[in-house]
């Protein structure tokens, strides 16, 4: 239901110009029921500019994007804010990320983790395991699900995955 | 979970944890530092050393916690933090509201 709520909020402040101000118009809508209910929500928000192939991102507490470059070396992409719904007014940092032909950008849920040793070297190892032989950013989580399923997990694991292709 | 509440001779309180705290354990944290503030008891240290796992509903009842006792002038405070509990408040920058003190007597220094 939070999701849900955070989603349609988030939607509903598109038309703002930069993506920081998406974030800071959707938090100013749920942030006083996060907090009377202590609850916090975090956040992956991107904008990919297809004519320039930067991706802006504000990420609130997630921590869990990271980029695969082309060259196979793997580049997180850190929060700079605290969760929805932890503080009022937060001065919304945007993080820039050119992306170059054969980039993959991996965003996952907190599951990830428990993918392998639960540190964050699991962050590294799992976004290396997604573009094992992948060519397309399907075939990249089609990885993740097949790593996802071969033992019973505690928590769910989801990945979003963008592939720059040409 | 098991929760273990000592009450020090300065005032301050030390809520010593034991097990995942999760969906499950959050809510009797919660009634624990609720009842503890409302009794006056606003100095309170969360012993996190024998705290295998941290999930986001355990973290919302300690940044609740840590609400409830600013507001009355008090702080909670968390000592010896396991590695994944560590890096759940790195990824989520909430160790900037929520420092980790590697013990209790230190945690306690800076209440």
């Amino acid at each position: 239901m939070i999701a849900a709520t955070t989603r349609a909020a988030v939607r509903g402040a598109l038309h703002e110009p930069a993506v920081a101000d998406s974030v800071a118009t959707a938090d100013s809508v749920i942030s006083d029921d996060l907090t009377s209910t202590e609850a916090f929500v975090t956040m992956f928000h991107a904008r990919l500019c297809s004519g320039t192939n930067v991706l802006s991102v504000v990420d609130a507490g997630h921590g869990l994007g990271v980029i695969v470059r082309a060259d196979g070396s793997t580049e997180i992409m850190p929060s700079l804010n605290l969760p929805l719904g932890v503080l009022p007014d937060q001065a919304w940092g945007t993080g820039t990320y050119r992306l170059a032909v054969g980039d993959l950008v991996l965003v996952f849920s907190d599951g990830v983790l428990d993918l392998f040793d639960g540190t964050l070297d699991s962050l590294h190892r799992a976004a290396r395991m997604a573009v094992d032989r992948a060519s397309t950013a399907q075939a990249a989580v089609d990885n993740v699900t097949r790593l996802a399923s071969r033992g019973r997990l505690a928590d769910d694991v989801t990945v979003v995955a963008i592939r720059r292709a040409a | 979970m098991e929760t273990k509440v000592t009450r020090l001779p300065d005032g301050a309180t030390v809520v010593r944890l034991l097990g995942r705290l999760n969906m499950v354990s959050a809510n009797s944290l919660r009634d624990t530092v609720d009842d503890l503030v409302e009794q006056g008891s606003v100095r309170i240290v969360v012993d996190l050393s024998e705290v295998v796992f941290l999930d986001s509903s355990g973290l919302g009842a300690l940044i609740g916690g840590v609400k409830a006792t600013r507001r009355h002038g008090g702080d909670l405070r968390i000592a010896g933090p396991t590695e994944q509990v560590q890096l759940v408040l790195q990824l989520t920058n909430m160790e900037r509201i929520l420092a980790p003190h590697p013990t209790i007597e230190s945690a306690l220094q800076h209440a």
